[in-house]
């Protein structure tokens, strides 16, 4: 083995002969690696430029538990592909650990002519070749809904949409995988789920009914331990879907946003029972469009007061809400 | 280079000679006398040793000042970093933390002071800069000086950010790894 005597200007002395090893500035405690990466700019830089913590993965196995730390804590999917590349990553990553397990945030945005969108995921299909809920799940979609109990530790869930799809949205299966799956679900914002609507196939959307079984003895989605403190329902079209979901928490949500739904075809929806249920411990209060109209008395009437929320419509005053 | 608060480092003079704040005189202020793992001396005033949440506890612990203490894990040319930093900052109020939003961090610039700070330490004589920073931040984040470990983080950080993977690995001097290894990374 090569011996030689080394000089070590930090120290300003000569040492001992040392064996000739690599210098260890890269062994740096894991901890110290993460708040490295997290000063990287999150930039979107493609190739091999350690600009995109991707990159910083590639380095060494080292890195990568504090790299995949960053990546994975808040996880953005835009398309089918990337949602599929998310399950088989975090399956690829058992052995050691499930990437799934480590996200905190999760968005799913869905974008104008976008595959995903338009051929299967995750939308029920309304209108022609409609069904009940369970026989409308595409493979990709049955897929997820089979992942979906993976994110233990996913604390909020944001689903936005894009241009003239807003009306889309998750289907009750995977809003309802969420809820009941994820202990850690603190905060849901997405559109409202989609929910087929009964009558029979070829029917036009201004014909169909909300069926009476939408408000069957449906086992509750989530249960008295989950931490879900802030459910926002925004631009969804199906109000039995919003009130079903709503229906069936068994935790009571501290903020209730219900917004968008200007038109509801006239349709006539039966207001299910909330007393005693999800609504017991509301504070605050957000309801727009369609929703203030038809269900603005519900919570002041389950518990009062509530506090209007500044983003309030201007066209329908708010304080008929305050007690 | 400037101090706001009296510095001696009693390794190169051979002697104690502990400065005195001019603004108080009257009163003597309280020093604390630290001995790094390769034997060198500092002697250091109590308001600059508390940047440091480990002295800062240790002190509160022992209700004093205590003997001369000896600091594990840090060596000579650290701690004289360490205590140049602290000296100037010691005053400050606002002081990046772990609860600053990431975007907050990211937005956060280097100062003026804080960037000569960093330059002196790539220009030591010689050494690799990397080899600097890092054994630096090391020192800060085992002695708990949070401005200290915000500014090494985010310099090195700025150090690896435009650069290749390869120049990266030649940088920190990390082995290349096999092609088995890649195919896993690349997984």
């Amino acid at each position: 083995m090569s011996r030689r005597v080394t000089r070590n200007p930090r120290r300003g002395r000569a040492d001992s002969p040392t064996r000739t090893l690599p210098k260890p500035s890269w062994r740096l405690l894991t901890e110290l690696l993460r708040k490295i990466f997290k000063e990287l700019p999150d930039s979107r830089t493609k190739g091999l430029c350690c600009a995109d913590l991707c990159s910083a993965s590639l380095v060494c196995r080292a890195w990568e538990p504090a790299t995949s730390a960053q990546i994975w804590t808040h996880v953005v999917i835009r398309s089918a592909s990337a949602l599929r590349a998310l399950m088989d990553c975090s399956r690829a990553s058992e052995p050691r650990a499930d990437r799934a397990a480590t996200v905190r945030i999760l968005e799913l945005e869905f974008l104008d002519n976008d595959e995903w969108l338009v051929g299967e995921f995750p939308f029920d299909n309304i209108g022609e070749n409609h069904q009940d809920i369970g026989e409308t799940l595409l493979p990709l979609q049955a897929e997820f809904v089979r992942f979906i109990p993976r994110f233990t530790g996913v604390r909020a869930l944001f689903v936005s949409t894009g241009g003239d799809v807003k009306f889309f949205c998750p289907s009750v299966p995977v809003t309802g995988a969420f809820l009941s799956s994820c202990p850690s679900l603190d905060v849901l914002q997405i559109p409202g789920p989609t929910l087929t609507l009964s009558g029979e196939p070829g029917m036009a959307r201004s014909e169909a009914k909300l069926g009476p079984r939408h408000w069957g003895d449906r086992p509750p989605v989530v249960g008295p331990e989950a931490m879900l403190a802030e459910l926002a329902f925004y631009e969804g079209f199906n109000v039995s879907a919003v009130y079903l979901l709503m229906r069936s928490l068994e935790q009571p949500v501290v903020e209730l946003v219900l917004t968008g739904l200007d038109d509801w075809w006239g349709q006539e929806v039966d207001m299910p029972s909330f007393e005693g249920g999800p609504l017991s411990k509301l504070v605050v209060v957000e309801l727009d469009g369609w929703y203030y109209w038809h269900f603005n008395a519900i919570p002041m009437r389950i518990r009062p007061p509530c506090i209007a929320s500044p983003s309030a419509p201007s066209t329908n005053p708010i304080d008929g809400v305050q007690s | 280079m400037f101090h706001r608060a009296n510095l001696r480092n009693n390794s190169k003079n051979g002697r104690s000679q502990v400065g005195q704040n001019r603004n108080s005189k009257k009163k003597p202020v309280a020093k604390l006398t630290l001995i790094t793992e390769d034997n060198e001396s500092f002697t250091v005033c109590k308001k600059v040793a508390e940047m440091s949440m480990f002295f800062k506890n240790m002190l509160q612990d022992t209700e004093g000042i205590p003997a001369p203490f000896i600091v594990p894990n840090v060596s000579g040319y650290d701690l004289k970093k360490i205590i140049e930093y602290c000296s100037y900052h010691c005053l400050d109020t606002d002081c990046p933390n772990d609860n600053d939003s990431l975007r907050s961090r990211r937005d956060r610039k280097i100062g003026h002071w804080d960037e000569t700070f960093v330059r002196n330490i790539i220009n030591k004589d010689g050494d690799p800069v990397i080899d600097n920073l890092v054994g630096l931040t090391k020192a800060a984040y085992f002695l708990d000086i949070p401005g200290l470990i915000w500014l090494m983080t985010k310099s090195i950080a700025n150090t690896i950010d435009p650069k290749p993977i390869a120049e990266i690995r030649e940088i920190f001097n990390v082995p290349v790894p096999s092609e088995r290894e890649e195919e896993i990374l690349q997984r």
